[in-house]
């Protein structure tokens, strides 16, 4: 455990954490289908608490705060995508399809 | 070593992240996905966290992955069969929203490197499991209590949306 420490610097995970963001941002902003856009939710959510667990090792290890925080991320984002299939399983059904585009109702 | 182990395990949870974004089929994209969570809870497991990544693999892995699975099931005309398949999975803002991410990348990337974070290397505690669950049963009693009213609340929520009127 101390080599790992010693040898990989935590900007390198920082790095990964911030494409993991920027690869989820696109997913969120491309993609037509509402399952891929909670997909890219997802993954937004995972940079997020790769940066806390990183900060946590690196910065103070002492106590448990990045780790109680990632835990409650992990839970909220349960409930994130519970809701959110429910809706989009509920849109399914009224109007047969799950392409955003066709997705106007509040149009006026 | 330590190094090469997290690129090769970083290597992979960003291709399986690109392939998320970038595959056609959504179910293709939802496998995908899989692996990128599952990469992430090596990282987690490479940074000593070895409870959240055990978490990270029963609720995403687990769970989140088989709700979005089954969620595709359940509209199958996404699943390559209707007519929607051979439309573009993408809007038409694709190409600006892919040089707007690669920016925040650029800009995020030079931020945090530019930074000279405070590193303090201190061992991670022996009973790392027992003192977390004294944490959240003490200090953070609170917040774990709200949260799991969250999550009854959404999941009740959730029942109400999905069922039969």
């Amino acid at each position: 455990m101390e080599e790992i420490l010693g040898t990989v610097p935590l900007t390198w995970y920082l790095t990964v954490s911030a494409a993991l963001f920027c690869i989820g941002l696109y997913g969120v902003l491309a993609r037509r289908n509402a399952i891929s856009i909670l997909m890219g939710v997802e993954l937004i959510l995972n940079a997020a608490n790769l940066n806390f667990i990183a900060f946590w090792r690196y910065v103070g290890a002492a106590d448990f705060d990045g780790v109680v925080f990632a835990l409650i991320v992990m839970t909220i984002a349960a409930c994130e995508a519970t809701v959110g299939l429910a809706l989009i399983v509920g849109v399914f059904r009224n109007r047969r399809s799950v392409d955003l585009n066709n997705l106007d109702l509040l149009r006026g | 070593m330590a190094r090469v182990l997290f690129l090769v395990v970083s290597a992979v949870t960003i291709i399986s992240a690109l392939g998320v974004v970038s595959l056609p089929n959504v179910f293709h994209a939802a496998l995908a996905l899989v692996l990128s969570l599952l990469g992430v809870a090596l990282l987690y497991a490479l940074l000593g966290a070895g409870y959240v990544a055990a978490v990270q693999v029963l609720v995403y892995v687990g769970a989140i992955s088989v709700l979005i699975i089954l969620a595709i099931m359940v509209s199958e005309r996404i699943m390559g069969r209707g007519e929607e398949a051979r439309e573009s999975a993408f809007n038409q803002q694709r190409w600006l929203t892919g040089a707007i991410a690669a920016a925040l990348f650029a800009v995020i990337t030079a931020g945090v490197v530019s930074v000279g974070w405070p590193v303090i290397t201190q061992p991670v505690p022996v009973d790392m499991v027992g003192q977390l669950g004294m944490a959240l049963m003490g200090k953070y009693a609170l917040p774990f209590e709200v949260a799991s009213v969250v999550l009854l609340a959404s999941l009740m929520g959730a029942v109400y949306i999905i069922r039969d009127s």
